[in-house]
């Protein structure tokens, strides 16, 4: 049973149902441990009420050319049992590109792609121009982004990363 | 005595650089939807899982910015010269299709020297894409065909002045173009509806506006000539009586600023007399009568008999220009 792989989950729940010797890890399964939501916000400057400037998010409702967007991904455990060796994974959107350093997530190692396939650390992300040079890929090329939590994720707990791209 | 001077083609003195601003905005087209949708991977009990979030989408607003470039900061014109015109180019910087509608404006731009006049109407479409006003343009009517222009697409645009009678040599006119969006103009980040597809429109860095001078140089360079004659008689006199010679002087003087370019001299030969081969002369040197590239001077018979000196280009700078020839009284 534990060797029984996600792929054959997700092409067929009904025989991992039959399969499975326990009922309730077999629930938890169906419907999932992690829920994972995303969210699009902007920046916006506002005054407080201490009267100092001070910076909110809010919905991205619009936006333009060379605006940024903040995106968050929330991921909370809803099972009873802890969830283990996490990893949160976005596509850079289409039209979009990522802002340099902005990828943040609280006990995460954080690795990006240019192909979507190989990962790793922004300073060891390599490509190769036209003209046969390696060099580091550019925050702009990247178009992946991969988020490993080193810590498993106890009942119940939620935890967020975010990162920012702007419109091309 | 005829005097024919080139000075059509009066060369702009002033070779100002335009600093144009980047006329091209390569964003994202208006009305675009971006979406995003995260994956997790995860371990429970052993088992691997995988789950997908929301698809959030966020929907690309319309920006509205305007750029003007202009060909010539500096054109030259004549006192009194109707219909000089300036020549625009009206770029639309923003990432959706947009209407403009154009203003122009002559009266009080800025520190010049006198107001150009408007023309009735003021504004052309360079229609026939020649570069300059020609009869093929359509003039713009403001609600009427305000021209409409995709994202970084642009038109080129006529504004037609008068240049007044009293304005006087190097004085400077100026002359402006305003474009704006239809959908709306204002401070950077001002919200409009009625965006492309009916996403809302935000004014750009440019506020959705543009406006750009010319300016008018007015030259009034003239070519003046002074003729004289001594008559000098086979007897020793200065009788004008067949046979006797008549030394033509001729002084050309330039003035005012600009360049006569290529100016050429031509003077018939008077009626019953003959010209004396060899006579012509430019300051003093003798040219030849022979045509061709061998000097500035010549002889010629047809249409008429006349004489012909090309005083190439001039300016005030050149200083008088004396022309000297012969003939003898028939």
């Amino acid at each position: 049973m534990r060797k029984l792989k996600a792929a054959n989950w997700k092409g067929g729940p009904l025989l991992a149902f039959a399969l499975l010797a326990s009922a309730s890890v077999a629930a938890a399964q169906e419907k999932g441990c992690i829920e994972l939501a995303t969210s699009a916000e902007v920046e916006q400057q506002y005054v407080d009420e201490q009267g100092h400037n001070a910076t909110r998010l809010v919905p991205a409702d619009k936006i333009v050319p060379g605006e940024q967007v903040v995106w968050t991904i929330t991921a909370k455990n809803v099972c009873d049992t802890p969830a283990e060796n996490i990893v949160i994974a976005n596509p850079v959107p289409e039209h979009m590109s990522y802002v340099a350093s902005s990828a943040m997530g609280v006990g995460t190692e954080i690795t990006f792609s240019v192909d979507g396939k190989q990962f790793l650390p922004a300073n060891e992300l390599r490509v190769t121009d036209p003209d046969g040079a390696a060099r580091v890929a550019r925050a702009d090329e990247y178009r992946a982004i991969r988020w490993t939590y080193t810590a498993p994720f106890p009942k119940g707990a939620t935890a967020f990363v975010r990162y920012r791209a702007a419109v091309n | 005595m005829s005097l024919s001077r080139s000075i059509a083609a009066i060369a702009a003195a002033f070779a100002l650089c335009a600093v144009a601003p980047d006329a091209h905005a390569l964003g994202t087209a208006a009305g675009t939807s971006i979406q995003s949708t995260a994956q997790v991977s995860y371990q429970i009990g052993g088992s691997t899982l995988s789950a997908s979030s929301n698809t959030s989408t966020v929907t690309v607003a319309e920006i509205l910015d305007t750029v003007i470039t202009i060909a010539s900061p500096t054109v030259s014109a004549d006192a009194g010269a109707a219909q000089q015109e300036l020549v625009f180019t009206v770029t639309n910087t923003g990432n959706g299709t947009e209407t403009f509608e154009l203003v122009a404006l002559s009266a009080g731009v800025g520190s010049d020297d006198f107001d150009p006049e408007l023309a009735v109407p003021a504004i052309y479409f360079d229609t026939d894409d020649s570069g300059d006003f020609s009869a093929a343009d359509t003039a713009y009517v403001p609600g009427t065909n305000d021209p409409t222009l995709a994202a970084d697409a642009s038109v080129r645009v006529l504004v037609l002045n008068s240049i007044p009678l009293s304005a006087t040599d190097g004085s400077r006119g100026r002359s402006q173009l305003t474009a704006r969006a239809r959908t709306g103009f204002g401070d950077p980040g001002t919200v409009f509806s009625g965006g492309d597809g009916g996403v809302e429109a935000v004014a750009g860095m440019t506020r959705a506006e543009a406006t750009l001078f010319g300016e008018y140089l007015v030259q009034s360079f003239e070519l003046t000539a002074v003729k004289s004659q001594t008559f000098q008689d086979q007897f020793g006199g200065t009788r004008p009586v067949p046979g006797a010679r008549i030394n033509y002087q001729i002084v050309v003087t330039p003035s005012g600023s600009g360049t006569a370019v290529g100016a050429m001299f031509t003077d018939l030969i008077p009626n019953d007399t003959t010209y004396v081969p060899g006579s012509l002369e430019l300051n003093n040197a003798v040219l030849t009568d022979a045509g061709g590239n061998d000097d500035a001077g010549e002889y010629v018979t047809t249409p008429a008999p006349q004489v012909r000196v090309n005083l190439g280009d001039l300016t005030s700078a050149s200083g008088p220009q004396t022309i000297e020839f012969a003939v003898t009284i028939n």
